[in-house]
């Protein structure tokens, strides 16, 4: 089995971000398919049957199903937001930085981008039944990232020794 | 019934943007965006986070409804969980 690794760490300028193959094509294809989703009107987004796609709820109310007090609210609100919640040039740069030359070097804006962008790709991934192993590994993603710009960030509690005692054990 | 694009405004009324838990979001990620997004401090944040993660949701903020919206609009699109109402 390959080993697939990703790795993002301060440096000079930035973020250099390190990843093997794999992941650049694997994941750049998902950025790809979480890009075309976002086109307006799709009839070929693989959740719809293009059938029945006058029927069938939209993306973004798979993504975000209940933001508001009531059905109604919560669509108007996705109408509202949509070119935010569904923004495919926000997704188009990730992905090209993703796959593009080497080595990655992200600003800190940049990096708030992935950080938003594998957000996404995760919401997305639960909708497909063969992406939902790789769900982890966005969460993966965007903790490595966060502990790159901020490494003053809360931890997990979970990870912490309860006590001195069990730190030194 | 046509549906409305736009944002009904009933100056004065405050709305709560209420953050919920999930299975996938880290907990140093969700620190991270709080502090980013809502413009919470870090004890601020780390409370918050815990009350999501314990709880399973939290106010996170109180604001006008177009802030609250935008508000809304930012978690939702970093991954996290969140919805609007009204407060009180």
């Amino acid at each position: 089995m390959k080993h697939q690794s990703f790795s993002a760490q301060p440096v000079d300028g930035g973020v250099q971000v390190d990843m093997s193959k794999g992941l650049v094509w694997g994941w750049g294809r998902a950025l790809r398919l979480l890009s075309s989703s976002y086109v307006r009107g799709n009839p070929f987004y693989a959740l719809r049957d293009p059938r029945w796609v006058l029927t069938q709820p939209s993306l973004l109310r798979h993504l975000y199903p209940d933001v508001a007090e009531s059905p109604r609210q919560s669509e108007e609100f996705r109408r509202r937001h949509r070119d935010a919640l569904a923004d495919r040039e926000l997704v188009n740069r990730v992905r090209a930085r993703w796959t593009g030359p080497r080595p990655i070097v992200l600003t800190h804006a940049e990096v708030d981008e992935w950080i938003a962008v594998l957000g996404q790709l995760r919401l997305f991934l639960e909708l497909l039944a063969f992406g939902r192993k790789a769900i982890p590994w966005a969460s993966a993603f965007q903790h490595l990232l966060v502990m790159a710009v901020a490494p003053d960030t809360f931890p997990d509690p979970r990870s912490q020794p309860a006590s001195a005692e069990e730190a030194t054990s | 019934m046509a549906v409305s694009h736009t944002l009904p405004v009933n100056p004065g009324e405050r709305w709560q943007v209420v953050l919920h838990d999930d299975d996938h979001n880290l907990i140093p990620v969700v620190h991270y965006l709080l502090r980013k997004i809502c413009d919470h401090n870090w004890e601020t944040a780390r409370d918050l986070t815990m009350a999501v993660h314990e709880k399973g949701g939290a106010v996170v903020g109180l604001h006008d409804r177009e802030t609250a919206e935008a508000v809304t609009v930012e978690l939702l699109r970093h991954g996290l969980s969140a919805s609007f109402r009204r407060a009180g």
